[in-house]
């Protein structure tokens, strides 16, 4: 008798543990009416843990003197990059205009091992010559070229990154 | 006096400068920008990416380029404006589009339909740039998931649409439970009308209000305008019943639209 009683106690006592263990109190809902359509999201953590290899290449480009207090480095845009060769380039607040686009670029130099691009815009189409080019950024693996035209022709500066 | 003023002048500044947290990856470091995400939409494909001339043309603006990944900002076109969000891409197969944690998750809102019929359907700016980058990368766009870098605790988001497709005013209502912890409410609210000859009076106005009190005023002639803000968290708490209104009107030709969307990102027990 007393064994029974004791087996129903434990039995008991597993059975209110379990109750208080699986008990959740109840979730309110988030209300919205009148609404003409709503969608709720899971959101679902996530951690991206791959490593930047090689040479990272953020914006490498010019600026001359005129431009200087002008150019931020918001307003300077990458335009294109070829396969293996990044290349880069800048727009200002003069040159911001959709002219920096795949049929005007101009290759403009070769070495060795890589071919440099840079651009011209419609504006400057006409005065780009060989003279004017200027190499301004150098790395271990990159070279970087840009141009100088008749209207920009102020002697260019390494954009401090 | 003047040399204190260029002390706090300069810190104030550098402050600004460097406020921002970087998005360009020295090698070696974590390439994905996790400090500077806001709401992301990503896939994880099962193929290794590889970055091409295609893929890097599908960006309207690259910021940073390693061997094995590449970041920069993508076009996306709705109906109502342009938006810029951010898009990552790995060779480990990671694609990930965001708005930076300053930028209002309400821009997530792909308007659609045409101006004076929008459509009330949801779907996100986010995948759209993740659609945008998958057909110049040539693979299959996996389902998309959802997380937010500048709320991690948070566990849903909820997005709630309204359009007012001719003159009128809607009330809404939205209510978040006290037990619920409430992170980013942003709205994107947009108005417009078009010049149908001969009518001249072609104004419009559309008005946005929360618990009466005025968020959003929008007028225009012949155009489509919008406002898209982040709610500041003192103006918006759980376990009070918020009452959304909004309100379009127009003259001249039956054209032209409003509309107004939510977005409310929390976390639920």
């Amino acid at each position: 008798m007393n064994e029974s009683l004791v087996v129903l106690l434990i039995l008991g006592v597993v059975l209110a543990m379990g109750m208080f263990l699986l008990y959740r109190p109840t979730s309110e809902l988030v209300e919205f009416k009148e609404w003409d359509t709503s969608v709720l999201v899971k959101l679902d953590p996530v951690k991206i843990l791959t490593r930047a290899k090689g040479l990272s290449v953020p914006f490498k480009s010019h600026v001359d003197s005129w431009a200087a207090m002008n150019l931020l480095k918001a307003e300077i845009n990458t335009v294109n990059i070829s396969l293996k060769e990044v290349f880069v380039s800048h727009t200002d607040g003069i040159l911001k205009t959709p002219s920096l686009t795949l049929p005007p670029l101009t290759t403009i130099a070769f070495s060795r091992s890589h071919l440099f691009y840079a651009h011209v815009d419609s504006l400057s189409v006409a005065n780009l010559t060989l003279p004017s080019i200027n190499t301004i950024v150098v790395q271990t693996r990159d070279l970087f070229v840009s141009h100088v035209d008749a209207f920009l022709v102020i002697p260019l500066t390494i954009y401090a990154k | 006096m003047k040399a204190l003023f260029v002390l706090v002048f300069s810190i104030c500044f550098a402050s600004l400068v460097f406020a921002q947290a970087p998005l360009v990856a020295p090698e070696g470091a974590l390439a994905f920008p996790t400090a500077a995400a806001g709401i992301s939409a990503y896939v994880k494909t099962d193929q290794k990416i590889v970055i091409t001339d295609a893929l890097a043309n599908a960006f309207y603006k690259i910021e940073d380029v390693s061997d094995n990944h590449i970041l920069g900002i993508v076009e996306v076109e709705t109906i109502v404006s342009k938006v810029y969000p951010h898009v990552y891409v790995d060779t480990e197969g990671w694609m990930v589009a965001f708005f930076l944690a300053a930028e209002p998750p309400a821009l997530i809102m792909q308007w659609s339909g045409d101006l004076n019929t929008p459509n009330a359907a949801i779907k996100t700016t986010l995948e759209v740039a993740l659609e945008q980058i998958a057909k110049a990368a040539r693979i299959p766009l996996p389902s998309v998931s959802f997380y937010d870098f500048n709320h991690p605790s948070a566990n849903t988001m909820l997005i709630l649409l309204r359009i007012l497709p001719s003159p009128g005013k809607k009330n809404m209502y939205i209510k978040l439970p006290a037990n619920y912890a409430l992170y980013s409410v942003s709205y994107f609210h947009y108005g417009c009308n078009f010049y149908v000859w001969p009518d001249e009076d072609e104004t419009f106005s559309t008005t946005l209000k929360i618990g009466g009190a005025l968020v959003s005023k929008i007028d225009g002639y012949n155009e489509v305008k919008y406002n898209v803000n982040i709610i500041p968290s003192r103006d918006f708490a759980v376990n009070k019943l918020y009452e959304i209104e909004i309100d379009y009107s127009h003259g001249g030709a039956e054209n032209g639209s409003a509309g107004v969307v939510f977005v409310l990102i929390y976390r639920t027990p």
